[in-house]
């Protein structure tokens, strides 16, 4: 029990001072310093002593087909990531609801590629793509096709990556949409068995409105994860060949770390956090949207 | 009426009706023709569950229309372009729409058909699960402890509803419930099930007069009937609160049962020996707990509200044999033929 009166009123700013304190630190400074970075003419080597330069950088990007071809790949890389491990999630959880002999040791081999570290995903991925010896070459050539340079052909390459982040981020949503399923209640598939309903028609007009808000929440993480996602895509490819998979991320990279030059790294860094801004907004806006509508 | 304690395996039953509990072994039978393989929705069937399994997600006038729906939906209504328009066109049929707001009307949920089941009360919620039954113009109607979640106002009315329901529609209605006051007053045909196995079928009348054995005539009635050890002796029988001029139908012992509104308590002089535990006031009648002689057994006396009886008193124990019905102690077993 508080006695006193003011600590009470103080007690509410303590519990949330430590959050406020972290993000203001860790969030909201940086933010502002790599906005104010953007405007500067900051090199990595002197990092603090970039003088205002005003938006020439931003004039610099929107002027450079360059910019534009990144942010094209990335977002087809995103749109494909997205697409790819809702589906192949919801798939997988559809499949692993089901009782079936194995399937806590098949719900855990599926769990594994989010568990495994994206380095060793990567190199996994690098020698399934191995040109000569890469299995999935010899898979080609059996079905007898021509091998391909997974990660060395233009055309290939984004196809490539976005399978392997794919692969390494689908058991997010298997898990997520699986929690999901096992919060239907039994009742509702029996009473859509009863009322004439098929497989399809059940999971379509039953489950998947249930499986809806998990799926939207998903949708928005993966999102945001592959806008921002630098690692696999530059240890599978730096962004090449030719730019073929040279998203937003690696250009921030490779303007801050290769070309040196943070002021230019720290406005593509900007526009992406207001495309990551305007994916977040839309999501909240077309759920609202959504909760308004009727059902049919 | 399908009567029995929790656990006793009257959902099952429900269930292997339905389809939904594959059936071992036997063989179920719709009007002579084998049903075991069939799907539920072969079986022109509706089922109204306890929890009502409304889809949460579809307003009242969906979830009525959905068996409907599903009715007309062919294989190739899975493709894309197909499946929105053929929701289009069935959402515009004037039939579709008449039969909905014919089955609304009927459960008085004209008002409350574009409203979601979330926001229903209990009340309502059933009334939609009933009329999704209804929609379907099944053959046979399963109601599993469809009354179970309302309040005891609400589960009254109710009854009363589907009850007028089942004199309307005039199709059989399969009911699940362990509730006796339910089986006995909206069935014609109760089944009591225990551990599994049919113990009595019969009329409500049949089973609360003669039951087929201590299991039914303890099971059915409030308070249950008094089974009475006794120990025949010539033209007499011996209980623990005195001797009766009454012949049993065995030389051997056995448990008398008399319902508690045969049994009139007084102190006047006669009948068995009686000692008062508990008495219950329910206004109308009064419902006393006495033990027989020195007996621990709890017997009961149904009597007028206005009788005035004080617990741990004596008294004298009056039982109208007529219709009295004898069971083994051993096995349980009703010991006169049943009719």
């Amino acid at each position: 029990m508080i006695e006193n009166p003011g600590a009470a009123r103080r007690l509410p700013y303590l519990f949330v001072g430590g959050a406020a304190v972290y993000l203001v630190l860790l969030t909201a400074a940086p933010l502002l310093n790599g906005l104010w970075l953007s405007v500067t003419d900051a090199q990595l080597l002197n990092p603090t002593g970039g003088s205002f330069i005003g938006f020439q950088h931003y004039a610099r990007l929107f002027g450079d087909p360059g910019f534009y071809h990144s942010l094209y790949v990335t977002l087809v890389y995103t749109a494909a990531v997205v697409a790819g491990s809702l589906l192949l999630g919801t798939v997988a959880a559809v499949l692993l609801n089901r009782s079936f002999p194995g399937r806590t040791a098949a719900r855990t081999v599926l769990t594994m590629p989010w568990a495994v570290p994206t380095v060793a995903v990567s190199l996994i991925f690098v020698w399934i793509y191995n040109n000569d010896s890469g299995v999935l070459n010899r898979l080609v050539r059996a079905l007898g096709f021509d091998a391909q340079g997974w990660l060395t052909d233009t055309s290939w390459a984004l196809v490539a990556v976005t399978a392997a982040s794919v692969w390494k981020v689908f058991p997010f949503v298997m898990l997520v949409v699986l929690a999901a399923l096992q919060s239907v209640p039994d009742e509702l598939y029996e009473s859509s068995r009863v009322d004439g309903a098929d497989a399809l028609n059940t999971f379509r007009q039953i489950v998947f409105p249930y499986l809806l808000p998990m799926l939207r929440v998903a949708a928005l993480l993966m999102t945001i994860w592959s806008l921002r996602r630098f690692d696999i895509v530059w240890l599978l490819t730096q962004g090449g060949p030719v730019e073929a998979t040279n998203t937003v991320v690696i250009s921030v990279y490779r303007e801050s770390f290769i070309n040196s030059d943070l002021g230019l790294s720290a406005a593509i860094g900007a526009v992406g956090l207001v495309l990551s801004t305007v994916v977040t907004v839309a999501h909240f806006a077309l759920e609202r949207r959504s909760k308004e509508s009727e059902a049919w | 009426m399908l009567l029995g304690p929790s656990g006793c395996g009257k959902s099952t039953m429900l269930r292997m009706i339905a389809g939904l509990t594959d059936i071992t072994s036997g063989s179920l039978e719709f009007d002579g023709r084998q049903v075991n393989a069939l799907e539920p929705r072969d079986r022109r069937i509706a089922f109204v569950f306890q929890s009502y399994a409304l889809y949460p997600h579809m307003t009242v006038r969906a979830n009525i229309a959905f068996p409907l729906l599903m009715n007309r939906f062919r294989w190739y209504h899975h493709l894309p372009v197909a499946n929105s328009l053929m929701r289009r066109r069935f959402l515009r049929d004037p039939a579709v729409n008449a039969k909905v707001e014919e089955v609304a009307a009927m459960m008085e949920l004209t008002d409350h058909l574009d409203r979601r089941p979330r926001t229903l009360s209990g009340g309502q919620r059933q009334r939609v699960a009933v009329a999704r039954a209804l929609v379907r113009e099944p053959a046979l109607y399963l109601l599993d402890e469809p009354l179970s979640n309302l309040d005891a106002k609400l589960r009254t009315q109710m009854r009363a509803e589907i009850a007028a329901l089942y004199h309307r529609v005039r199709k059989t209605f399969v009911y699940v419930t362990h509730d006796q006051v339910e089986a006995m007053t909206m069935g014609t045909r109760i089944i009591v099930l225990n551990d599994g196995t049919i113990q009595q079928y019969g009329t409500p009348k049949e089973i609360y007069d003669r039951p087929a054995n201590t299991f039914v005539a303890r099971f059915i009635g409030s308070p249950p009937m008094n089974l009475i050890p006794c120990t025949p002796t010539g033209d007499t029988l011996t209980t623990p609160g005195g001797p009766l001029p009454l012949r049993a139908p065995t030389p051997d012992p056995v448990l008398l049962g008399v319902r508690a509104e045969k049994v009139t308590l007084s102190t006047s002089p006669g009948g068995l020996r009686a000692r008062i535990v508990v008495v219950e006031h329910l206004g109308a009648e009064t419902v006393i707990g006495f033990n027989l002689g020195d007996s621990r057994d709890l017997h009961y006396a149904r009597m007028p509200g206005d009788v005035t009886f004080t617990p741990d008193t004596t008294c004298r124990a009056d039982l109208d044999l007529n219709g009295a019905s004898w069971f083994a102690p051993e096995t349980g077993a009703r010991l006169d033929p049943l009719l």
